[in-house]
């Protein structure tokens, strides 16, 4: 009896390890413990910063293809012997699927963190894991960035996959509804209702723990701009006052009153006359460390990289002769630079060459030309001291494409001011008795028609007024255009396209071609000021796609002229290759 | 009974007719055997007269060698009756039933069953005990099983304690000695192991290596972390002393006791036991001597200044730049004359002959109550390459308890220490000797010289090429590898009933390898990181692996009427695991006198880690059925839950229990004893033949510990650490699948003088892990799926035969073995893997890891020739060029008159057509000798080290054989031109670089001679052992040996990048017992 009795009480034994084990679900529930499981993330605003941070870290790794892109695939840059095969195609639009600077994957590896981190934060809010303000920041500024993302796939590869989900599992990668493909005109429509969307759109606020300063660096300007993304947008699809109001809130950030700091009220994203960085000190904005206190004037988004930490600068190798020395500016970029004139030594019509060309944005070293925005203070003696930035949106960006909106909608001469020599400058109706000692009080101020008209309601009313009797020094009176800002000579339309000019005063004929020169005499200027900043085949594609009608051959013409510049044999077939609009985009990989 | 001789008749018939063929052959082989088959066939009468129910049967049992009647053998019908054999060898024992089987054992002799078959009187022979015998016991899971009544597919092996063969360790021992498990050792560095595939591949991503289990506990073979010795890994295999292994059984097909850590097949280790209460010792010591192997033949000097005189000529150097360069200039009063004037062989500075030497003390005995076996070892051995070496110490003590007389207790406990300086070796261009030895300017000085010629005691620092002294790596890198482990088990046995058993088993594992290197600045090549040039670097490495083991069960044995045989076991295992690996880089110390990693400059020290955890839990059922022992049946099936499995898994065989997902894994097999059947006593010649079959599915859990789940890794912005998606979760991750199909009989003739065994089998992979691409928006490249498939099918012959049997007995063995693989899934239907400079295609429909490469056909004599095909290549910019007089004549495949990626095709296959083994034993009074040849068809191999021997675009020195290369228009040759920096891409991967692999060695050749000792004193015995190790090796291949195996990876073989070779070793040794 007692030997049945532990029969079944052994005969149970095995049974009940089972079930001990089994029963504690534990047991096969083990967290890793060298990275997050999904249950241990998001969980409090500090976590929800840890996204942030990680987003923004993986970001740094499109900038490179995003400068490569953009510049190699438009006329201000070429390949230099150095270069291999891909780069080439990109110079040449005749880019392979297999190509790795062409393989958007990169974005979609910063854009797939950014649809997690907005889903959780909406989950967060929902569950009250961060309280409603820091919930709007976070999500303005991460659905910001990867809107930014769209755009540039949507200017390099037009149709793409737009997805919003944040493939959480394979599952859903069975799931094809997640992975729509849209036009990019269709992108852009999403994106503008996207953007406006966002709750928030200004910079962290002091306080947050996301506005912080580490390793030296402070965080204010690393995070997306918000307005100018949004400006950007509109400026893509062709709303015109919607992207001059967007430019124009950036440009009224820190306007707080005169007397608490006259800096910031003055001369902070007013493109203003200050000496640090203008003329021959133009070039601080580039040379100058990341957050010092002149050339972050002009700056609205930049992002360091610090020798100490990953990535390493990609811009040495890419662009320094004494690093692999691939990408160079092309001939006809130099040649633009030599077709300006100086105006800052008093000899008319100027002396030849541009404060932005040689010396400036590229360098002669040992006969070859080498891009110099990035490498400014490159030592190849210490080939280990890294440290530079980039400079992902500038005042030169905003007020160029202030003037490109401002230009469409009609204010030619807000673009020309902006352009050349400033609102003051041309918007002053007392022609005959400029300067200080005289009463001010109505002119300088833009005015609709000028002159004569009343005066501008935003967002281009700009008032520039600088008089003694009464004393004004307003908002804009220090102000300068883009051009006069480097010494500069101004440049012109050829009025002769828009005017009437038998007549006094000159009656417009054509607006049509007055936009259209100025559009013209814009993008010009973009390419001598922003050259190789990563802006250039944006600015180009934005206008050819605005011209398809008009002017289908305007984007091979004007990659064409690179090849005729550097009087290569590719010339033709690039042009033959561009003159379909179905080449303008890279191939999209789709695996 | 009656349904399943019918069932069996076809069957039969079919067997019989084989049979019938079988003996065909083995007449017409030996003469001998038909004079035997003939003139013996008086029994067949009897059987006729079949007895039902208790009778008497007698016999007599005689040594099968020298004839002599055998007295005090035991013949025993298990729990029935036993008896003795008289001093005329006659015995006569009651038996149930006629049918029924005897057992004969005897001390020194084999153990043997001996069918009836309605037989009254039965006439044994029995050879030695360390006959291989189709009767001697595997160590089953779940018992000791004799071979000839296992119903699966399983190789048994009892070591007889290896006392001749102390350089091995336990994965390389088994080379040979199993047909169809090929052992392809990782290198030649002392105690590196093998690495081993039983049955080909069943796996791409996952584990490839077979389960070990040593008494019982499972034994953790992975490496957790990466070593920083380049092509180093440390090898736990090698902490069990070969001599301490009392027997290894290998479980071939899908015997699923093990659930799904038993895809690759399970070999269970029995250390040693006693049962013996007398107490003996045995010390053993050993001394060889390891001896380097052949050069490879590279240029000296005057060819070598030659080759680069030439090849600079096609650099954009001008004649007179390189008139002036030092090495080329012959004036002896140029200062720099003497430096570039040397003959150095750097192939003897990097190689040395070397010692080994291995001490073993062996103490056994004990009482009624308790049994111990201590053993304790030393082993030392250094390599070949100049200054590596291994020490380590072994301890192990196992004893056996007798608690009560229903309780008993086994403890094993075993601790191992070793120390091994090693080099880098594989690809390492910069700290790999044995590369550097033979790509080194033969002209450098080793020392620094005067401008005079005067030598100083100090190395030549870093050459004119930027290449390394080899002699510098060997005396001043420090690559110290220190590896500890504990493993003990403690196993409690209750005898409930006489039927009835519970048994637990705890297990604990603790594994630690401490590693240290340091490179000096001064000699080695400058690495560059992103924040310095690295003069110096060191490291410091801790991989450790902590494992707790249960296996608790309750068994079942009881034979019903002396004709059923019944055993059945449930129970669990269950195995808790946590890896840790912590590792520490510093660079640029002050002196190379600091060579801590505490040492290197602060900003630039690196640290990193990886911690692992995971549980698995194994409930298991067996149960073995045996009818009249002549029919088998056995059942097993595991039910499988893991940490690593995801919890969304789905599939026909997969149970829930509590949100978790576990593996149902069945399998069955059935043997059939034929020989045994009354029908069978008239074939007198067959003493045993068996048929069996099984079919299983077992799993593979090596899918990642964490694969599963969604997880996040950090990502830096400057300083800062944030957080970013780690992968595409997938929760529906499983295990793999693999069916597995084997079919085989086993058959022994004259008595058992020549032993047959033949398998088929067909292994399936389903659910196989995989990368699989996806779409780019998802913004990753893979997710790890279960979307894989493949197959291996094969054939394993084992033949065995005592072809003397005199006072010199001779036994020779053949085994063999096939595997052929194929993928049947795949994502993409194809993927692309590289390894060490060579590219792979796996392709559905294909074998697994093809290389990958281009096809050549000579080379272009001459530039009209070139011209006239019209062939260009690619240049870096994407521009074309032609190819010329002297460059390799690719295969234009797709016919675009352009060599490029799409002329890829295959160009190798690094898996063996067949491999297998000859083993010879002979022993003749008190010498034996053993010779074991291994050999291995059809593999290639793809030579690394060739390539940079002849790429002919760089300094590298090269072989005798570039003398030959194509010099001017119309020279006749089939050595390409050197180029500097081979623009015409003559040196791509390509058949140039492909060989075959196949190689028949003398892998092991042993003489012992068993010195007689006279009576009473106190030694016992005394041997003495002369062993040679790879002796001699034929083979085609041109690389050292064509023996090597970088990683387990089904990806990595084939691949030569550069390991220490198998070198030759002789050993001597003496044993003496106590």
């Amino acid at each position: 009896m007692k030997n049945k009795l532990s029969i079944k009480f052994i005969g149970v034994f095995p049974v009940v390890i089972c079930l001990s084990i089994l029963s504690c679900t534990k047991t096969f529930d083990i967290l890793p413990k060298s990275a997050i499981s999904s249950e241990q993330m998001y969980r409090n605003v500090y976590d929800a910063d840890a996204a942030v941070i990680g987003i923004y870290g993986k970001f740094l790794n499109v900038l490179d293809r995003y400068v490569i892109l953009n510049e190699l695939r438009a006329d201000l840059a070429d390949v230099t012997p150095n270069a291999d095969r891909y780069l080439v195609q990109l110079s040449t639009h005749s880019v392979t699927e297999d190509n790795p600077y062409a393989d958007p994957r990169p974005f979609y590896e910063v854009i797939l963190n950014c649809n997690d981190a907005l889903k959780n934060f909406d989950i967060m809010r929902a569950e009250r894991k961060m309280d409603e303000d820091q919930y709007k920041q976070r999500y303005s500024d991460i659905g910001a960035l990867r809107t930014w993302l769209y755009l540039q796939l949507g200017i390099q590869y037009g149709s793409i996959p737009y997805v919003t989900d944040p493939i959480e599992n394979i599952n859903d990668l069975k799931d094809d509804s997640k992975y729509p493909e849209i036009s990019f005109n269709e992108l852009l429509d999403n994106l503008i209702q996207f953007a406006e969307a966002l709750p928030y759109n200004l910079p962290y606020p002091t306080g947050s723990t996301l506005r912080t300063t580490v390793d030296t660096y402070n965080t204010e300007k690393i995070f997306i701009n918000k307005n100018c993304l949004l400006g950007d947008l509109y400026l893509w699809k062709g709303n015109w006052t919607s992207a001059a109001t967007a430019y124009r809130a950036v440009m009224t950030i820190g306007e707080v009153t005169r007397l608490q700091n006259e800096e910031q009220y003055l001369e902070i994203y007013k493109l203003a006359n200050t000496s640090n960085i203008n003329g021959g000190n133009w070039i601080n904005i580039f040379r100058n460390a990341f957050g010092e206190r002149y050339s972050n004037y002009e700056i609205m988004w930049n992002i360091p990289y610090d020798k100490n930490f990953n990535p390493k600068n990609p811009f040495i190798d890419l662009f320094s002769t004494s690093g692999k020395y691939l990408i160079k500016p092309s001939d006809l970029a130099i040649n633009n630079w030599d077709a300006q004139y100086r105006n800052d030594n008093g000899a008319l019509p100027g002396t030849p060459g541009d404060r932005r060309g040689l010396g400036f944005s590229y360098k002669i070293t040992a006969t070859q030309p080498e891009i110099n925005k990035y490498t400014y203070n490159y030592n190849p003696l210490l080939p280990f001291e890294t440290n530079g930035k980039i400079i992902l949106y500038r005042g030169a960006n905003l007020f160029l494409r202030f003037a490109e909106a401002a230009n469409h909608d009609g204010r030619d001469r807000i673009a020309y001011s902006f352009l050349n020599d400033g609102i003051k400058a041309n918007f002053d109706d007392n022609t005959k008795s400029l300067g200080k000692a005289r009463d001010v009080t109505n002119t300088e101020q833009t005015r609709y028609p000028f002159p004569g008209g009343p005066y501008e309601t935003a967002p281009y009313y700009f008032d520039a007024r600088e008089g003694d009797f009464p004393q004004y020094r307003n908002t804009w009176f220090r102000n300068t255009g883009i051009r006069a800002r480097v010494s500069t000579m101004n440049i012109t339309v050829d009025s002769a396209r828009s005017f009437n000019m038998t007549v006094k005063p000159r009656v417009l004929t054509s607006s049509d071609n007055l936009i259209y020169d100025m559009d013209n005499l814009i993008i010009a200027e973009s390419g001598l000021e922003t050259a190789f900043e990563g802006n250039r085949w944006g600015d180009l594609l934005r206008i050819a796609l605005r011209r398809q009608a008009t002017e289908p051959n305007y984007l091979a013409n004007k990659i064409g002229a690179k090849f005729d510049a550097s009087h290569s044999a590719d010339a033709a077939a690039v042009r033959a290759k561009l003159s379909d609009k179905a080449n303008w985009y890279l191939p999209f990989r789709w695996k | 009974m009656l349904p399943i001789k019918l069932n069996s008749m076809h069957i039969i018939t079919k067997a019989a007719r084989r049979i019938l063929l079988l003996s065909m052959i083995v007449s017409l082989s030996n003469a001998y055997t038909i004079a035997q088959i003939n003139s013996d066939d008086s029994t067949a009468t009897k059987v006729a007269n079949l007895k039902i129910g208790e009778v008497k049967v007698t016999g007599t049992v005689k040594d099968a060698s020298t004839g002599n009647f055998l007295s005090g053998i035991n013949i025993t019908v298990p729990g029935y009756s036993a008896a003795l054999t008289d001093d005329n060898g006659y015995f006569s024992i009651n038996v149930p039933d006629i049918s029924t089987s005897i057992m004969v054992t005897g001390p020194g002799y084999q153990r043997r069953e001996v069918a009836l078959k309605g037989r009254l009187s039965v006439d044994i022979s029995l050879f030695e005990d360390s006959f291989k015998s189709v009767y001697d016991e595997a160590r089953m899971p779940y018992g000791n099983e004799p071979l000839n009544q296992i119903s699966q597919s399983v190789n048994s092996i009892n070591t007889g304690g290896n006392w001749e063969r102390t350089v091995e360790t336990p994965d390389s021992y088994l080379q040979g000695r199993v047909a169809g498990l090929n052992v392809i050792r990782r290198s030649g560095t002392p105690s590196i192991g093998a690495n081993l595939f039983l049955r080909g591949f069943n796996s791409l991503f996952a584990t490839n290596q077979p389960l070990y289990v040593v008494d019982g506990v499972i034994y953790d073979v992975n490496s957790y972390g990466n070593s920083l010795i380049t092509g180093h890994a440390t090898n736990p295999l090698a902490d069990i002393d070969i001599k301490d292994i009392d027997n290894i059984t290998v479980i071939k097909d899908g015997a699923s006791m093990y659930g799904t850590r038993g895809a690759n097949g399970v070999i269970l280790i029995t250390t040693g036991k006693t049962e013996d209460v007398a107490t003996k010792i045995d010390f053993a010591a050993y001394g060889g001597f390891n001896s380097v192997v052949k050069q490879i033949p590279v240029m000296q000097a005057d060819d070598y200044r030659i080759y680069l005189s030439d090849l600079l000529k096609t650099s954009s150097l001008t004649d007179d730049q390189i008139q002036i360069l030092p090495f080329m200039n012959d004036d002896s009063s140029n200062p720099d004359y003497y430096r570039y004037h040397n003959q150095t062989n750097w192939q003897d500075q990097v190689m040395e002959n070397s010692f080994n030497q291995n001490y073993h003390l062996k103490v056994t005995g004990g009482d009624d109550i308790a049994t111990y076996t201590l053993s304790l070892g030393s082993t030392s051995n250094k390599g070949i390459i100049a200054n590596t070496g291994l020490t380590r110490y072994f301890m192990r003590f196992n004893a056996n308890l007798k608690l009560s007389s229903k309780l008993t207790a086994n403890a094993n406990l075993a601790f191992t220490s070793s120390e091994q300086i090693l080099k880098d070796q594989g690809i390492n261009t910069i700290t790999n000797p044995l590369y550097l030895g033979l790509v080194k300017a033969p002209f450098l000085p080793i020392y620094q010289l005067g401008d005079d010629g005067s030598q100083s005691p100090n190395l030549a620092d870093v050459d004119i090429f930027g290449m390394s002294n080899p002699v510098a790596a060997i005396e001043k890198i420090q690559d110290i590898n220190k590896n500890y482990r504990f493993s003990g088990l403690v196993q409690l046995n209750y005898e409930l009933t006489k039927n009835i058993n519970i048994s637990t088993v705890i297990g604990l594992t603790f594994d630690k390898v401490r590693e240290r290197i340091f490179v000096p600045n001064n000699g080695i090549t400058h690495d560059t990181l992103s924040l310095a040039v690295a003069t110096n670097r060191s490291g410091s490495n801790v991989l450790r692996l902590f494992s707790l083991y249960n296996d608790t069960r309750i068994s079942y044995n009881k034979r019903f009427n002396y004709i059923h045989d019944l055993s059945v076991n449930a129970g669990a295992r269950y195995n808790t695991s946590s890896s840790q690996s912590d590792y520490g880089l510093g660079y640029n110390s002050a002196t190379d006198n600091f060579v801590s990693v505490g040492n290197g400059a602060n900003a630039l020290r690196k640290v990193g880690g990886e911690i692992g955890d995971w549980n698995w839990l194994n409930m298991y059922f067996n149960t073995d059925y045996k009818l009249l022992s002549r029919y088998f049946l056995s059942f097993n099936a595991a039910v499988d839950g893991s940490s690593r499995f995801g919890k969304e898994a789905s599939g026909p065989m997969i149970l829930n229990f509590n949100k978790n997902k576990f593996a149902f894994l069945p399998s069955i097999s059935a043997g059939w004893l034929i020989s045994s059947e009354k029908f069978m006593s008239q074939v007198k010649f067959i003493d045993m033949l068996k048929l069996r079959a099984s079919l299983g599915l077992v799993g593979n859990d090596d899918i990642g510990n964490y694969t599963s789940r969604q997880y996040y890794v950090s990502q830096n912005l400057l300083g800062m650490q944030g957080l970013v998606r780690g992968n595409i979760a997938n929760p529906a991750l499983k295990w793999e699948n693999i069916r597995k199909l084997d079919a085989g009989v086993d058959i022994a003739f004259l008595d058992e003088r020549l032993d047959l065994s033949l398998d088929v089998f067909g292994n399936k992979t389903t659910d196989m892990i995989i990368y699989e691409p996806v779409n780019t928006a998802t913004g990753f490249k893979y997710a790890i799926t279960n979307n894989g498939g493949m197959k291996t099918n094969g054939v394993e012959l084992t033949i065995n035969g005592r072809l003397i049997n005199k006072e010199l007995k001779w036994d020779i063995g053949l085994n063999l073995g096939t595997a052929k693989n194929e993928i049947t899934k795949l994502p993409d239907n194809k993927m692309i893997t590289e390894f060490g400079g060579a590219t792979m295609l796996t392709e559905v429909g294909k074998a697994a890891n093809l290389f990958y490469g281009y096809k050549t056909n000579g080379i272009y004599l001459t530039d009209a020739e070139a011209a006239g095909e019209g062939l260009s290549y690619t240049n870096k910019d994407g521009t074309l060029s032609p190819f010329q007089g002297g460059d390799v004549r690719f295969i234009d495949v797709d016919g675009s008159f352009v060599i490029d990626e799409k002329d890829m095709q295959v160009i190798g296959n690094p898996n063996p057509d067949f491999t297998g083994s000859i083993s010879n034993v002979v022993s003749w009074k008190r010498f034996s000798f053993d010779a074991l040849i291994t050999f291995t068809k059809g593999n290639d191999i793809y030579n690394n080290t060739r390539y940079a021997l002849e790429s002919m675009a760089n300094f590298n020195n090269q072989t005798l054989s570039v003398i030959n290369r194509w010099r001017t228009d119309g020279q006749v040759t089939t050595v390409p031109r050197a180029s500097w920096g081979d623009p015409s891409g003559n040196a791509r991967f390509s058949d140039r670089w492909i060989e075959d692999g196949s190689y028949l060695r003398l892998r092991t050749i042993s003489l012992t001679y068993d010195i007689p000792v006279k009576e009473g004193i106190i030694i016992k015995y005394a041997k003495i052992y002369a062993t040679g190790n790879n002796l001699v090796t034929l083979t085609k291949y041109l690389g050292y040996d064509p023996e090597l195996s970088a990683s387990g990876s089904v990806f990595t073989q084939g691949i030569d990048v550069g390991l220490e070779p198998q070198y030759k070793s002789v050993q001597l040794g003496i044993r003496i017992g106590f």
